[in-house]
């Protein structure tokens, strides 16, 4: 006979296929299986730490990248005519400055050899000063203050004390800081002969000094160090809903310009807890109904025989049981965070926001009975990573010095969590100290 | 072992109880097996799909519903990575294969008792000669019991491409039982 229905005729051997016998599990199928899904697990832990390490170490590069950029800028605001704070090779007088300190500090008498000895000299100093350029250091607001200090100690002498060479003991000052020992072929002492300080020159110092320390800190580093307790809510079973981890912290930032700054921080977090769960089988009547109905089920799907076997399992169980789970869980929290400052440098008030990523330790022992006797422990370790936007509100009090107060709130949503976990709010409170 | 309910099984699974997960993959073991060596060309590339089918269905065990049962949810799995795996070998997985055609010798006639002789041993290896593609939207077609449309979306194509396949395949088939019975007698 020929096929007209050409479904029918897949539909017979679609059938033919069906009636199969199934393969049956070997003993080393599984033993297989669990090796191969093990592996699985260990590969995929990896990628999530070497993902987020990445994206850390990117951070801490940009971080470093921009601040230095920072003080490029900076140093470019302020012009020829300032003292470059920035750098071992600005940390002397550059050549505009030293031409108009001269012009300022020498009588009018000054000669025209004069000025050719010096622009010389200049010029020695400006090839040394090349040589040294990778040795750029900033100079920091202590030492900007400290050769401030000695500015105006020479400015209070200078007119009971007109010889005093001010501009030597600037150079020395500044040059001292960083460059002690660096070989100068050139005498430094050289290059003001026969310098007088006058009032000019000095304010002209003082005014560049201090825009140097303004602009010094907006840039200023910080670090907090604190505690934090922090809720969570998790959907899994293992864990009752809301749970508090108590934990310690360290962040670390910048200032940058115009009430912004960034933060990178790391954290932990721990939690210990016991969750009983019991449970009771069912009675053996109620077994006996089930037994009917599935097999009912299993009529209608042609599945009897590998299904009744399941049930007829059910006659030799207990009746009571509970399982008991023990936890530790470790919260290892990397946050980033961008943040807007509003106040002063006394109080201020700021909003934050940024991503979280959290590396989680958790160390689970589960241990089942079965009426009173002990059916065995399990223990297993686990390690997973979790990725969340965060935004944050905090505040700062300064107390004392350089120290503050500091408050935050951060909420976190999560968006990827094997622990079921959607959120998570954590309170912060510690010290703030700004370099 | 054999003490738990399915309910009971899917939360150990979901706490990653490695008994219940013995329990879930010898349980479920033939089922899935018997769906992927339909999409596979021999045994040994059945158990591989069969392998990382049940780690996908480990590792998201924690989303199923209970929508469905298990054994549905399990199927669609295995069924789903049986075409991944198929498409990550043969990128063209409708192309190419009009060629083979020519190697099997034509026939007028195709007995109805032709099919209804075939062990399901036999119908087996005649399904694993079948081309990916072809061997693909019978198991879809007439094993599995879903439309062209269906089929398009799962396979990315459209559906008239989805029922020319069909065509193809079916008249590669009784090729090959027609074949398969020439040289038998």
């Amino acid at each position: 006979m020929l096929y007209n229905n050409e479904d029918e005729y897949l539909k017979i051997f679609a059938g033919k296929i069906s009636k199969l016998n199934p393969r049956q599990p070997s003993s080393d199928e599984w033993t297989a299986f669990e090796m191969a899904y093990r592996k699985h697990k260990k590969q995929n832990k990896k990628w999530p730490l070497l993902l987020w390490f990445g994206i850390f170490s990117m951070l801490c590069v940009g971080l470093i990248y921009f601040s230095n950029n920072q003080k490029i800028s900076i140093e470019k605001a302020i012009g020829n005519n300032s003292l470059k704070a920035t750098s071992e090779n600005n940390a002397t007088i550059n050549k505009n400055t030293n031409k108009k300190l001269i012009g300022n500090t020498t009588t009018k008498a000054q000669n025209l050899n004069q000025n050719k000895v010096i622009d010389r000299n200049v010029s020695d100093y400006e090839n040394k000063s090349k040589q040294i350029e990778k040795l750029k250091n900033p100079l920091n607001k202590k030492e900007i203050i400290k050769v401030l200090s000695k500015v105006e100690l020479l400015s209070e002498s200078n007119t009971n004390k007109p010889d005093v060479k001010l501009n030597d003991n600037i150079l020395f000052e500044l040059t001292s800081l960083k460059l002690k020992s660096f070989q100068i072929s050139t005498p430094l002492k050289k290059i003001i002969t026969s310098t007088k300080p006058t009032n000019n020159a000095i304010n002209s110092i003082k005014t560049n000094v201090s825009n140097n320390i303004t602009k010094s800190s907006q840039i200023a580093k910080y670090f907090e160090l604190g505690i934090c307790i922090q809720n969570n809510n998790f959907k899994q079973l293992d864990y009752p809903s809301d749970q508090f981890f108590k934990g310690v912290g360290l962040n670390v930032g910048m200032h940058l310009q115009n009430n912004w700054s960034i933060n990178l921080g790391i954290s932990a977090l721990y939690l210990n807890q016991v969750k009983i769960d019991k449970f009771v089988f069912q009675t053996e009547e109620q077994q006996i109904e089930r037994i009917d109905t599935t097999i009912k089920y299993n009529n209608t799907y042609n599945r009897l025989m590998m299904e009744f076997d399941t049930v007829l399992s059910y006659k030799n169980v207990n009746h009571e049981g509970s399982s008991i789970y023990k936890n530790d869980i470790v919260f290892i929290h990397l946050p980033f965070q961008v943040r807007y400052h509003i106040g002063n440098e006394k109080r201020s008030v700021y909003v934050a926001i940024g991503a979280l990523g959290t590396i989680t330790y958790q160390s689970q022992n589960i241990t089942k009975n079965i009426g009173l006797s002990n059916e065995g422990n399990q223990s297993k370790d686990t390690y997973s990573f979790m990725f969340a936007p965060t935004i944050g509100l905090g505040c700062h009090q300064k107390i004392y010095k350089n120290w503050a107060l500091h408050l935050a709130s951060n909420y976190s949503k999560y968006l990827n969590s094997n622990l079921n976990q959607t959120n998570t709010f954590q309170l912060q409170t510690g010290l703030k100290y700004n370099f | 072992m054999k003490d738990f309910t399915e309910q009971e099984i899917i939360l150990g699974c979901v706490k990653e109880d490695s008994r219940f997960q013995r329990l879930l993959f010898e349980k479920y073991y033939s089922k899935m097996f018997a769906i992927c060596i339909r999409f596979s060309q021999n045994e040994e590339e059945a158990k591989n799909i069969l392998q990382e089918g049940f780690i996908k269905a480990f590792e998201g065990i924690k989303k199923f519903k209970a929508e469905s049962s298990l054994n549905t949810w399990l199927s669609r799995i295995m069924v789903n990575h049986s075409i991944d795996c198929l498409k990550n070998r043969n990128k063209n997985l409708f192309s190419s294969i009009s060629e083979n055609m020519l190697t099997i010798p034509d026939s007028t006639e195709f007995e109805e008792e032709l099919v209804k002789d075939l062990s399901p041993e036999e119908a087996l290896d005649l399904l694993q000669k079948l081309p990916d593609g072809y061997r693909t939207i019978v198991n879809l077609y007439a094993v599995e019991g879903l439309s062209h449309k269906q089929i398009g979306e799962n396979l990315g194509i459209s559906e008239g491409t989805s029922k020319s396949q069909l065509s193809k395949a079916r008249t590669f088939l009784k090729k090959l039982v027609n074949n398969l019975n020439t040289y038998v007698v």
